[in-house]
Protein backbone atom coordinates (compact mmCIF):
# COMPACT_ATOMS: atom_id res chain seq x y z
CA UNK A 1 0.00 0.00 0.00
CA UNK A 2 3.15 2.19 0.84
CA UNK A 3 4.23 1.47 -2.71
CA UNK A 4 1.03 2.58 -4.37
CA UNK A 5 0.73 5.88 -2.63
CA UNK A 6 4.76 6.24 -3.53
CA UNK A 7 3.58 5.70 -7.06
CA UNK A 8 0.47 8.01 -6.86
CA UNK A 9 2.83 10.86 -5.58
CA UNK A 10 4.94 10.71 -9.08
CA UNK A 11 2.16 10.36 -11.63
CA UNK A 12 0.64 12.89 -13.41
CA UNK A 13 -2.89 14.26 -12.51
CA UNK A 14 -4.41 11.96 -14.59
CA UNK A 15 -2.56 9.14 -13.92
CA UNK A 16 -3.23 9.92 -10.90
CA UNK A 17 -7.30 9.67 -11.29
CA UNK A 18 -6.53 6.39 -13.47
CA UNK A 19 -5.11 4.63 -10.64
CA UNK A 20 -7.72 6.12 -7.91
CA UNK A 21 -10.38 4.50 -10.29
CA UNK A 22 -8.45 1.43 -10.46
CA UNK A 23 -8.03 1.49 -6.41
CA UNK A 24 -12.19 2.29 -6.37
CA UNK A 25 -12.72 -1.00 -8.19
CA UNK A 26 -10.82 -2.94 -6.24
CA UNK A 27 -12.68 -1.91 -3.22
CA UNK A 28 -15.83 -2.59 -5.12
CA UNK A 29 -14.77 -5.72 -6.18
CA UNK A 30 -13.80 -7.40 -2.92
CA UNK A 31 -16.78 -5.83 -1.46
CA UNK A 32 -18.65 -7.56 -4.11
CA UNK A 33 -16.86 -10.47 -3.70
CA UNK A 34 -16.85 -10.80 0.20
CA UNK A 35 -20.82 -10.40 -0.12
CA UNK A 36 -21.07 -13.28 -2.44
CA UNK A 37 -19.25 -15.22 -0.87
CA UNK A 38 -21.46 -17.43 0.40
CA UNK A 39 -23.43 -17.92 -2.69
CA UNK A 40 -20.17 -18.60 -4.45
CA UNK A 41 -19.19 -21.14 -2.01
CA UNK A 42 -22.51 -22.92 -2.32
CA UNK A 43 -22.44 -22.78 -5.92
CA UNK A 44 -18.89 -24.22 -6.16
CA UNK A 45 -20.26 -27.38 -3.69
CA UNK A 46 -23.54 -27.90 -5.90
CA UNK A 47 -20.85 -28.07 -8.71
CA UNK A 48 -18.01 -30.07 -6.47
CA UNK A 49 -20.11 -31.99 -4.27
CA UNK A 50 -17.07 -31.65 -1.91
CA UNK A 51 -16.07 -28.76 0.69
CA UNK A 52 -12.45 -29.32 -0.10
CA UNK A 53 -13.08 -29.15 -3.78
CA UNK A 54 -15.73 -25.90 -3.43
CA UNK A 55 -13.05 -24.05 -1.43
CA UNK A 56 -10.29 -25.17 -4.23
CA UNK A 57 -12.84 -24.06 -7.20
CA UNK A 58 -13.52 -20.94 -5.11
CA UNK A 59 -9.92 -19.60 -4.51
CA UNK A 60 -8.90 -20.57 -8.08
CA UNK A 61 -12.17 -18.83 -9.22
CA UNK A 62 -11.16 -15.34 -6.99
CA UNK A 63 -7.50 -15.86 -8.61
CA UNK A 64 -8.70 -16.01 -12.37
CA UNK A 65 -10.97 -12.68 -11.45
CA UNK A 66 -8.54 -10.56 -10.76
CA UNK A 67 -5.84 -11.94 -12.91
CA UNK A 68 -8.93 -11.12 -15.97
CA UNK A 69 -9.47 -7.83 -13.61
CA UNK A 70 -8.74 -5.29 -16.32
CA UNK A 71 -11.63 -6.75 -17.75
CA UNK A 72 -14.18 -6.27 -15.21
CA UNK A 73 -16.10 -2.91 -16.44
CA UNK A 74 -17.93 -3.04 -12.23
CA UNK A 75 -21.00 -4.01 -13.72
CA UNK A 76 -22.67 -7.69 -13.92
CA UNK A 77 -20.50 -9.21 -11.23
CA UNK A 78 -22.44 -11.97 -10.39
CA UNK A 79 -23.10 -13.20 -14.09
CA UNK A 80 -18.89 -12.33 -14.44
CA UNK A 81 -17.68 -14.16 -11.57
CA UNK A 82 -20.13 -17.29 -12.25
CA UNK A 83 -18.96 -17.69 -15.42
CA UNK A 84 -15.60 -17.71 -14.35
CA UNK A 85 -16.12 -20.63 -12.02
CA UNK A 86 -18.02 -22.62 -14.33
CA UNK A 87 -15.08 -22.24 -17.28
CA UNK A 88 -12.60 -23.33 -13.91
CA UNK A 89 -14.87 -26.17 -12.98
CA UNK A 90 -15.37 -27.67 -16.36
CA UNK A 91 -11.21 -27.32 -16.89
CA UNK A 92 -10.67 -28.77 -13.69
CA UNK A 93 -12.65 -31.83 -15.75
CA UNK A 94 -13.80 -32.90 -12.65
CA UNK A 95 -15.91 -36.08 -12.75
CA UNK A 96 -19.33 -36.11 -10.79
CA UNK A 97 -19.81 -37.68 -7.89
CA UNK A 98 -23.08 -39.50 -8.05
CA UNK A 99 -25.46 -37.88 -5.71
CA UNK A 100 -27.24 -40.83 -3.99
CA UNK A 101 -28.00 -40.60 -0.22
CA UNK A 102 -25.00 -41.35 2.16
CA UNK A 103 -26.18 -43.89 5.31
CA UNK A 104 -25.58 -41.07 7.73
CA UNK A 105 -27.96 -38.77 5.89
CA UNK A 106 -31.09 -40.25 6.88
CA UNK A 107 -30.56 -39.61 10.68
CA UNK A 108 -29.29 -36.00 9.81
CA UNK A 109 -32.95 -35.77 8.35
CA UNK A 110 -34.60 -37.65 11.40
CA UNK A 111 -32.92 -35.11 13.62
CA UNK A 112 -34.13 -31.93 11.66
CA UNK A 113 -37.67 -33.66 12.61
CA UNK A 114 -36.58 -33.93 16.52
CA UNK A 115 -39.45 -31.60 17.77
CA UNK A 116 -42.15 -33.83 15.49
CA UNK A 117 -43.44 -37.60 16.33
CA UNK A 118 -41.33 -40.29 15.47
CA UNK A 119 -44.10 -41.32 13.48
CA UNK A 120 -43.97 -37.94 11.68
CA UNK A 121 -40.31 -37.39 11.28
CA UNK A 122 -40.18 -41.07 9.77
CA UNK A 123 -42.82 -40.19 7.52
CA UNK A 124 -41.23 -36.74 6.60
CA UNK A 125 -37.80 -38.65 6.27
CA UNK A 126 -38.83 -41.16 4.01
CA UNK A 127 -40.62 -38.31 1.61
CA UNK A 128 -37.58 -36.29 1.64
CA UNK A 129 -35.58 -39.49 0.83
CA UNK A 130 -38.13 -40.10 -1.86
CA UNK A 131 -37.83 -37.05 -3.53
CA UNK A 132 -33.82 -37.28 -3.50
CA UNK A 133 -33.55 -40.33 -4.77
CA UNK A 134 -36.67 -38.96 -7.56
CA UNK A 135 -34.36 -36.07 -8.47
CA UNK A 136 -31.67 -38.43 -9.15
CA UNK A 137 -33.47 -39.85 -11.75
CA UNK A 138 -33.29 -36.28 -13.96
CA UNK A 139 -31.27 -35.44 -16.81
CA UNK A 140 -27.92 -34.05 -15.33
CA UNK A 141 -28.77 -30.35 -16.72
CA UNK A 142 -32.49 -30.72 -15.46
CA UNK A 143 -31.05 -32.08 -11.70
CA UNK A 144 -28.55 -29.12 -11.49
CA UNK A 145 -31.24 -26.33 -11.92
CA UNK A 146 -33.29 -27.73 -9.15
CA UNK A 147 -29.69 -28.27 -6.92
CA UNK A 148 -29.01 -24.51 -7.54
CA UNK A 149 -33.00 -23.40 -6.91
CA UNK A 150 -34.03 -25.36 -4.11
CA UNK A 151 -31.27 -26.91 -2.55
CA UNK A 152 -28.88 -24.19 -2.39
CA UNK A 153 -31.30 -21.01 -2.41
CA UNK A 154 -29.98 -19.60 -5.38
CA UNK A 155 -32.40 -17.38 -7.29
CA UNK A 156 -33.48 -17.98 -11.22
CA UNK A 157 -30.95 -14.94 -12.33
CA UNK A 158 -28.17 -15.83 -10.14
CA UNK A 159 -28.38 -19.57 -11.49
CA UNK A 160 -28.87 -18.37 -15.08
CA UNK A 161 -25.99 -16.28 -14.47
CA UNK A 162 -23.92 -20.14 -12.85
CA UNK A 163 -25.30 -21.96 -15.63
CA UNK A 164 -24.55 -19.66 -18.05
CA UNK A 165 -28.25 -20.04 -19.79
CA UNK A 166 -30.87 -17.78 -20.39
CA UNK A 167 -33.71 -17.67 -17.05
CA UNK A 168 -36.26 -18.77 -20.01
CA UNK A 169 -34.35 -21.85 -19.97
CA UNK A 170 -33.65 -21.95 -16.13
CA UNK A 171 -37.51 -21.86 -15.45
CA UNK A 172 -38.67 -24.92 -18.48
CA UNK A 173 -35.76 -27.06 -17.04
CA UNK A 174 -37.17 -26.12 -13.15
CA UNK A 175 -40.63 -26.81 -13.41
CA UNK A 176 -40.64 -29.45 -15.89
CA UNK A 177 -38.21 -31.10 -13.43
CA UNK A 178 -40.49 -30.48 -10.25
CA UNK A 179 -43.08 -31.72 -12.51
CA UNK A 180 -41.17 -35.41 -13.51
CA UNK A 181 -40.28 -35.74 -9.39
CA UNK A 182 -44.27 -35.20 -8.59
CA UNK A 183 -45.44 -37.69 -10.99
CA UNK A 184 -42.42 -39.91 -10.17
CA UNK A 185 -43.85 -40.13 -6.58
CA UNK A 186 -47.68 -40.27 -7.46
CA UNK A 187 -46.52 -43.60 -9.53
CA UNK A 188 -44.85 -44.90 -6.60
CA UNK A 189 -48.32 -44.03 -4.41
CA UNK A 190 -46.42 -40.96 -2.30
CA UNK A 191 -47.14 -37.78 -3.81
CA UNK A 192 -50.57 -35.81 -3.89
CA UNK A 193 -52.27 -35.69 -7.15
CA UNK A 194 -52.85 -31.85 -8.67
CA UNK B 1 -75.93 -18.60 -18.08
CA UNK B 2 -74.29 -16.41 -15.98
CA UNK B 3 -72.98 -19.70 -13.90
CA UNK B 4 -71.41 -20.54 -16.93
CA UNK B 5 -69.64 -17.18 -18.06
CA UNK B 6 -68.33 -17.60 -13.86
CA UNK B 7 -67.36 -21.27 -14.32
CA UNK B 8 -65.30 -20.60 -17.88
CA UNK B 9 -63.89 -17.44 -16.28
CA UNK B 10 -62.82 -19.74 -13.09
CA UNK B 11 -61.30 -22.08 -15.59
CA UNK B 12 -58.79 -19.25 -17.13
CA UNK B 13 -57.49 -18.06 -14.23
CA UNK B 14 -56.81 -21.88 -13.11
CA UNK B 15 -54.90 -22.03 -16.46
CA UNK B 16 -53.10 -18.38 -16.25
CA UNK B 17 -52.50 -19.20 -12.58
CA UNK B 18 -51.37 -23.07 -12.75
CA UNK B 19 -48.84 -21.72 -15.37
CA UNK B 20 -47.58 -18.86 -12.44
CA UNK B 21 -47.41 -21.42 -9.51
CA UNK B 22 -43.75 -22.55 -9.38
CA UNK B 23 -43.10 -18.42 -9.93
CA UNK B 24 -44.63 -17.87 -7.18
CA UNK B 25 -43.30 -20.77 -5.00
CA UNK B 26 -39.52 -19.25 -5.74
CA UNK B 27 -41.16 -15.77 -5.09
CA UNK B 28 -40.24 -15.24 -8.41
CA UNK B 29 -43.65 -13.09 -9.37
CA UNK B 30 -44.12 -9.61 -9.61
CA UNK B 31 -45.88 -8.21 -6.38
CA UNK B 32 -48.94 -7.78 -8.57
CA UNK B 33 -49.08 -11.31 -10.04
CA UNK B 34 -48.21 -12.82 -6.40
CA UNK B 35 -50.83 -11.53 -4.91
CA UNK B 36 -53.10 -12.44 -7.45
CA UNK B 37 -51.78 -15.77 -7.43
CA UNK B 38 -52.45 -15.99 -3.88
CA UNK B 39 -56.14 -14.72 -3.70
CA UNK B 40 -56.69 -17.48 -6.30
CA UNK B 41 -54.91 -20.04 -3.97
CA UNK B 42 -57.17 -18.78 -1.02
CA UNK B 43 -60.23 -19.97 -3.20
CA UNK B 44 -59.42 -22.83 -5.43
CA UNK B 45 -58.53 -26.15 -4.04
CA UNK B 46 -57.54 -27.66 -7.48
CA UNK B 47 -54.99 -25.34 -7.56
CA UNK B 48 -54.03 -24.68 -4.13
CA UNK B 49 -53.53 -29.07 -3.89
CA UNK B 50 -51.09 -28.40 -6.76
CA UNK B 51 -49.63 -25.79 -5.25
CA UNK B 52 -48.76 -27.49 -1.71
CA UNK B 53 -46.85 -30.77 -3.80
CA UNK B 54 -44.71 -28.63 -5.24
CA UNK B 55 -44.28 -26.75 -1.74
CA UNK B 56 -43.68 -29.89 -0.32
CA UNK B 57 -41.45 -31.08 -3.10
CA UNK B 58 -38.98 -28.01 -2.64
CA UNK B 59 -39.05 -28.29 1.37
CA UNK B 60 -38.22 -32.05 1.21
CA UNK B 61 -34.95 -30.90 -1.17
CA UNK B 62 -34.10 -28.31 0.98
CA UNK B 63 -33.86 -30.84 3.75
CA UNK B 64 -32.00 -32.76 2.31
CA UNK B 65 -29.65 -29.92 1.84
CA UNK B 66 -29.44 -29.25 5.05
CA UNK B 67 -29.04 -32.63 5.81
CA UNK B 68 -26.46 -32.80 3.14
CA UNK B 69 -24.43 -29.99 4.56
CA UNK B 70 -22.35 -29.23 7.68
CA UNK B 71 -23.36 -25.56 7.89
CA UNK B 72 -20.45 -25.15 10.36
CA UNK B 73 -18.04 -26.20 7.74
CA UNK B 74 -19.14 -24.68 5.27
CA UNK B 75 -18.87 -21.35 7.12
CA UNK B 76 -15.29 -21.93 8.31
CA UNK B 77 -14.59 -22.40 4.94
CA UNK B 78 -16.36 -19.24 3.83
CA UNK B 79 -14.35 -17.45 5.85
CA UNK B 80 -11.17 -18.55 4.71
CA UNK B 81 -12.10 -17.69 1.49
CA UNK B 82 -12.84 -14.17 2.56
CA UNK B 83 -9.88 -13.75 4.27
CA UNK B 84 -7.91 -15.00 1.16
CA UNK B 85 -9.93 -12.55 -1.10
CA UNK B 86 -9.09 -9.92 1.55
CA UNK B 87 -5.54 -10.40 1.14
CA UNK B 88 -5.17 -10.96 -2.40
CA UNK B 89 -3.37 -8.45 -4.22
CA UNK B 90 -3.64 -7.50 -7.74
CA UNK B 91 -1.45 -8.59 -10.35
CA UNK B 92 1.89 -6.58 -10.95
CA UNK B 93 1.09 -4.20 -14.83
CA UNK B 94 3.98 -4.44 -16.96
Amino acid sequence: MEGRKKIIKMESPSENDSVRQEDELVVKFKSELNELMPILFRVAYSMTRNYHDAEDLVQETILLAFRAFDKFDGRYFKAWIFTIMKNANMKRGRKKRPELLRDGDLSQVAQEFSSKSTETAAEDSLFVQAVRSAMNTLPHAMKVVIQFVDMDGLTYDETAAALNIPVGTVMSRLHRGRNRIKNNLINKGIGTKG
Amino acid sequence: MSKLIQKISEMNECQKVSKKLQSYLDSELTPELAVRVSKHLDLCLKCGMKYESYSRIKKALATAAIAESDSNERQLAVERLRRFAINISLPEKE
